[in-house]
């Protein structure tokens, strides 16, 4: 079961850039930083109320963050929703049709993670999250 | 102390309402709270429900709605990220005062809607609500 937004994903240029309008100026705390080797991000986890703003700044031109930025610039990228159970979510998921990136959970900054693809949800990119 | 209390809704502008609603709610099985007609903004739209947030899928009726150049220019997506606040006359003041103007929009059931240009949210469509007391 899905139960709540987990984050919302924002691609920036820099993340210190960024975190003068999100942590500065919106005054959100910046609950985690980390650099997501496997997915070409340093990426911040920014709490507000119960659920969290990730900012995703790519670290090389290979990355699908990368790409993102060049093809579209900063902006809305992801949602990400929370389960207690990522693998029985992903398992139902697929066997709905619907079309995923991943076809296994990963460890992402949010914690065990994986993403369906966007055509299976009207240009949404979709992330699960078991944190 | 944050600005704004939580994420409200996120809106993700479609093609065809009745097509986007059945998406979402057979892939994830969220419950449609709200489904219907908003002629001050031009759009027809659901909100469907996901923990203390809900996902906002709007079409919009003319070309007069924002959401139209974007469909053509980026076709369907994530359109605009919406936080809550309670006093949006008080947050408005605060941002303008770090230099950050809001233009403020009351609808006619009382919700009153504040917009972030993108400039000054790296690209995000930011929108401020205060919901009606």
């Amino acid at each position: 079961m899905l139960k709540k937004i987990h984050h919302v994903g924002i691609v920036v240029r820099s993340l210190e850039e960024a975190y003068r309008f999100y942590r500065d100026t919106l005054g959100l705390p910046v609950h985690k930083e980390a650099t997501v080797e496997d997915q070409g991000v340093r990426a911040a986890l920014l709490t507000i109320g119960n659920s969290e703003i990730e900012l995703l700044e790519p670290i090389n031109e290979s990355g699908g963050v990368a790409k993102f930025l060049e093809k579209r610039g900063e902006g809305l990228h992801h949602i990400c929703f929370e389960t207690d159970d990522i693998a029985a979510e992903l398992e139902q998921t697929k066997q709905k049709g619907i079309a995923v990136i991943d076809q296994k959970p990963r460890v992402g900054l949010a914690g065990m993670i994986c993403f369906l693809h966007p055509k299976a949800n009207h240009g949404v990119l979709i992330e699960y999250a078991q944190p | 102390m944050s600005l704004a209390k939580k994420i409200d809704h996120i809106a993700i502008v479609v093609k065809d309402l009745d097509t986007a609603v059945d998406t979402f709610t057979e892939n994830f099985g969220f419950p449609i709270s709200r489904k219907g007609a908003v002629p001050a903004l031009n759009i027809e739209r659901a909100f469907l429900d996901i923990g203390d947030a809900s996902l906002e899928l709007f079409q919009p009726t003319d070309d007069q709605n924002p959401g139209t150049k974007f469909l053509n220019e980026r076709g369907e997506g994530m359109y605009l990220l919406s936080l809550e606040v309670d006093d949006l006359q008080k947050a408005a003041d605060e941002l303008a005062a770090k230099g950050i103007k809001v233009s403020v929009q009351a609808l006619p059931d009382g919700m009153k809607l504040g917009f972030v240009s993108p400039k000054n949210a790296h690209g995000v469509l930011l929108q401020l609500i205060q919901h009606p007391k």
